[in-house]
């Protein structure tokens, strides 16, 4: 090959190697969110109940145990698996039920997930169970709520549920 | 039946080959980027590296300074922080393509089974560690790309049932984030790499002579390039990241974050699947389809003089020294089984590897079971009586990994077959000459650079220049021998080198004769 066209061929194939870096490094864009909409982040860590009754121990076997170990009453580990429901205009947007961690079930129950939703008024009821024996009894709010469009709302638990 | 992976290779090759045979026409065979990938990667990582130290010296690892501080690199100090920021980027996306076309390339021209196992399967997890280096470098700029992966990243890790507190936690929103994660990614952003270099290292322990740097010319054209790139169109932030508003739309490096958008479109549980899928497959790879070993080289103790000629040149570190067997001083060549490929370089490094020798039976140190070098000497002989004709004889040695040899057929041109051109001795370029068994001697084989044994056409090249030993003894030798690096596909280019070096010996031998001539007239 003669070398002007050679050199010439060598200035275009290291372009096309610019270009298809460059373009492929941000190109095309990818649509995460529409921009006129929310999101809902459900981010949750809570422990459910004790399921369990303590019981008493009695003076014999308090004796027995070590000295830096006596304690009054003796207390199951495991925690009641933790129940949540988040409605959205009166639509289920989740619902889950999320055993405790730990090999001994007696850590905290955990829930993660996000949703887009429309920008604008919107009704959010958050029901939360957390313990199987009184099924009936938690905690719930009911709220109105207005986002704007990317706006972030987070859905979190702290003794009660709390909109960030 | 043929296993599917032979059907991949062979569509591969249709792809590949036109495209190697037309960047070495553009760049040369000595310079084509498709011969040198193992070694742009390594070149690319350097860049990475070097610019990645730079970067370092002024990046602020925390949430509210760390775009700031890009920032302040990319406007006021663009003439050189800028470019640095761009190289770093850009070399490593060059890096993950090199990556890749070296790995499809190894895989379409079979060269990742029997000894090539090692750097195969160790190239595995070299991979994952080039994207979560890459993918660890996108969240510290803390733009909204940056923001979008630590989510998508955070969701994909909380699939696996392994921590309690899902890590999508940390980026709910902008006051859930804190300086101290950051310090840990920054960690993990040099972390990540210096272990890449410690696989890339261990990669190319099962080979002798790793090509981990492109020649010089190729070097400077990729390197300009990226300099070039980096001035013209400079790697960009894009808006900062602000966990309290959703990303809309982002501009995706797809050459390192392809995976997340899969995340969104399948979920973070076929995302594993596909990953650990693609990685166990790529892993069983070599033993799904059957591989053809070549018998192993054999010492001949007896013939070994301990020169260790064999020992410089096997390419895949398969030939040691040992103390002979009975010559006292002396070293002994051994082979080690699970190393040989099979190539025959070793023979033809081996100085008794030489037809002028003294002896009933030509035995050689170092030898290959499946061609001899005393058959080799059988055939040369053989088929230089056969030659025909008034043209110009010619020898041709052939590589059987190069181009083929059916345009080669002519009455006065023979054509002898070896696993690999390495494996032939230069003593048998002389014998030909002085013994006049033929005109000429061609000398054909895989492409320069991309000899299928690594190195059996570099080293027959240096011999030939006598640059290394055993050298080319006869005077003119070297000036009559014609050395073709044509290649798989250069049948064509052989054919028509082949013509061209019968007409020069015609041509010659013209000149000769009216020397003859001349010189009878002055007597």
């Amino acid at each position: 090959m003669n070398k002007l066209p050679q050199y010439i061929a060598q200035i275009v194939a290291y372009g096309f190697f610019m270009f298809f870096i460059a373009y492929l490094s941000s190109s095309p864009e990818w649509n995460h969110t529409q921009p006129e909409d929310a999101m809902v982040k459900v981010s949750i860590r809570h422990p459910g109940k004790i399921l369990g009754q303590c019981r008493d121990l009695s003076v014999a076997e308090i004796k027995n145990l070590s000295p830096n170990m006596k304690v009054p009453q003796q207390c199951p580990r495991e925690r009641s698996p933790v129940r949540l429901r988040i409605e959205l205009n009166n639509e289920v947007l989740f619902e889950e039920s999320a055993r405790p961690s730990g090999l001994q079930k007696d850590g905290v129950s955990t829930f993660y997930a996000r949703f887009d939703i429309p920008a604008g008024n919107h009704f959010i009821k958050a029901l939360l169970r957390d313990d199987a024996n009184n099924p009936d009894q938690g905690y719930q709010l009911e709220k109105h709520i207005e986002v704007k469009p990317r706006q972030v709302l987070v859905i979190d638990f702290k003794d009660g549920f709390i909109f960030k | 039946m043929k296993s599917p992976v032979v059907y991949l290779q062979k569509a591969g090759k249709v792809v590949l080959n036109p495209i190697e045979l037309l960047f070495s026409k553009i760049f040369t065979d000595k310079n084509n980027p498709f011969f040198h990938l193992g070694a742009l990667s390594f070149f690319f990582f350097w860049i990475a590296a070097g610019t990645g130290l730079y970067l370092y010296v002024f990046f602020e690892t925390s949430v509210a300074h760390a775009y700031e501080s890009i920032e302040y690199l990319m406007n006021e100090q663009w003439y050189l922080g800028g470019i640095m920021r761009s190289l770093h980027r850009y070399s490593s996306a060059a890096m993950v393509v090199a990556v890749t076309l070296h790995l499809l390339r190894e895989f379409v021209k079979g060269r990742y089974q029997g000894v090539r196992i090692f750097s195969w399967v160790s190239g595995v997890p070299l991979l994952w560690l080039l994207f979560l280096s890459a993918i660890g470098g996108y969240w510290l700029v803390w733009d909204q790309l940056a923001q979008y992966i630590a989510i998508l990243s955070s969701e994909l890790l909380d699939w696996l049932p392994i921590m309690v507190d899902p890590m999508a936690r940390n980026f709910l929103n902008a006051e859930a984030m804190s300086d101290r994660l950051f310090s840990l990614l920054a960690f993990l952003h040099i972390g990540f790499p210096l272990a890449l270099l410690l696989g890339m290292f261990i990669h190319i322990q099962r080979i002798s002579y790793a090509k981990t740097n492109p020649p010089k010319q190729l070097a400077i054209g990729v390197g300009c390039a990226l300099v070039l790139l980096s001035l013209v169109n400079p790697a960009a932030s894009q808006a900062p990241a602000n966990l309290d508003e959703t990303v809309a739309n982002v501009g995706l490096d797809w050459f390192y974050l392809n995976v997340f958008p899969l995340i969104e479109l399948w979920g973070p549980g076929w995302v594993w699947g596909l990953l650990v899928a693609i990685s166990g497959l790529m892993t069983i790879l070599p033993w799904l389809s059957s591989h053809e070993r070549k018998a192993i080289a054999v010492v001949d103790p007896a013939n070994c003089n301990g020169c260790s000629w064999c020992f410089a040149d096997c390419p895949y570190g398969a030939v040691t020294m040992k103390e002979h067997d009975f010559k006292k001083g002396h070293k002994q060549s051994v082979v080690n089984p699970d190393l040989c490929i099979g190539c025959g370089i070793c023979a033809g490094a081996c100085p008794s590897s030489t037809p002028f020798r003294s002896v009933d039976e030509l035995i050689t140190g170092i030898d290959m079971p499946e061609l001899p070098v005393k058959e080799m000497l059988a055939q040369t002989d053989a088929k230089a009586k056969q030659l025909k004709g008034d043209k110009p004889k010619v020898i041709v040695y052939a590589c059987e990994c190069g181009a083929p040899t059916q345009s080669l057929q002519r009455d006065n041109v023979a054509t002898i077959s070896l696993p690999c051109v390495g494996q032939l001795p230069p003593s048998f370029v002389d014998y030909i000459f002085r013994n006049k068994l033929a005109d000429g001697v061609m000398v054909t084989g895989c492409c320069e650079e991309d000899c299928h044994y690594r190195l059996g056409n570099t080293w027959l090249e240096q011999r030939f220049a006598a640059q290394r030993f055993p050298h080319l003894r006869t005077s003119g030798a070297k000036r009559d021998l014609s050395v073709i690096w044509a290649g798989e596909q250069g049948a064509k280019l052989l054919g028509k080198n082949l013509d061209d070096y019968i007409q020069t010996l015609e041509q010659s031998r013209h000149v000769d004769d009216k020397r003859f001539v001349a010189g009878g007239s002055d007597e």
